[in-house]
């Protein structure tokens, strides 16, 4: 890495260090370039989903997952943050969410950062899923999809911690493995 | 047959006998899902005992949407009914492969596969 590039990552890193200060922007999603990284910040409104899952998508074009690797990372970022609103929130759709994700090893590591309830839904007792009953399917696709989860409690909220490394679809394995 | 109201979420809807066939389009998440619920159950009135969701249109949608279908099922079972889920994209493919859920709902290549095996 030559100085000017080095330069720039470090202005990077220390804006996005100063940035974080900040509330998110009241509609919409700020993106900030970290390094090799970015990070999204927004509100708990549904209505960022869609938009924080296709900014996902597009830098896991940096990575080396394929198609479906992909779409299931963006999935699960939706259903992390589906999660984050409905149960750390409970529907407010003003409070802040920091996603940050970065390379790692061929794919990515994505952090989740909410200041809601604090409440580590994977550890929540729960009955074995059934699919006649809404709910509990966004943390299976955590689960399943993901190559490692984990929530890390803080004082103030919750931080999941998420990282996909592996090409293909996961779901299909799941499929065929439950149905030989 | 009768054809039914559209709106942004469902671009067809009509009424053949005691079968809703229903055209849903857009990417489905938390956002708009509440949305769909409420005009997908404007179907079931009672008289209705199968719906076939016609997914051409849907390239993504959530476990949001999954609650929707999923309370449209347990609606119609009450009757005896049944939800038809037809046109699968890919990505709407895997979902319900994670979920499990073609054991309770009856997947079909399309429309005209799920009207016959309704008979």
């Amino acid at each position: 890495m030559s100085f000017s590039e080095w330069i720039k990552v470090q202005i990077e890193a220390l804006r996005a260090m100063i940035v974080s200060d900040d509330p998110p922007p009241p509609d919409g999603v700020e993106e900030i370039k970290s390094g090799d990284g970015i990070i999204l910040r927004f509100q708990s409104s549904p209505s960022n989903l869609s938009r924080v899952r296709k900014a996902i998508e597009r830098f896991c074009e940096n990575t080396e997952l394929d198609m479906p690797a992909r779409d299931e990372v963006g999935l699960v970022v939706n259903e992390a943050l589906a999660n984050v609103i409905r149960h750390a929130y409970e529907n407010v759709k003003d409070k802040p969410i920091e996603l940050r994700a970065e390379l790692c090893e061929g794919g990515l590591k994505i952090r989740i950062r909410d200041w809601g309830n604090g409440v580590d839904p994977s550890v929540e007792p729960r009955p074995p899923h059934d699919p006649m009953v809404p709910g509990g399917l966004g943390l299976i696709c955590m689960q399943h999809l993901m190559d490692d989860m984990r929530f890390v409690p803080q004082s103030d909220g919750m931080l999941l911690e998420l990282a996909r490394t592996t090409p293909g679809s996961k779901a299909a394995s799941i499929d065929s493995s439950h149905k030989h | 047959m009768s054809e039914k109201k559209i709106t942004d979420l469902i671009t067809s809807a009509r009424h053949e006998g005691d079968i809703a066939v229903v055209a849903i389009r857009g990417e489905i998440d938390l956002h708009n899902s509440p949305d769909l619920r409420n005009h997908m159950l404007q179907h079931l009135d009672g008289s209705i005992k199968r719906l076939i969701l016609n997914l051409t249109d849907v390239p993504y949608m959530d476990s949001s949407a999954i609650a929707v279908f999923v309370e449209a099922l347990q609606k119609l079972r009450k009757i005896g009914g049944k939800v038809y889920l037809t046109n699968l994209q890919p990505r709407v493919k895997g979902l319900l492969e994670i979920a499990k859920l073609d054991s309770i709902f009856i997947v079909c290549a399309d429309e005209g596969a799920a009207i016959a095996s309704t008979r």
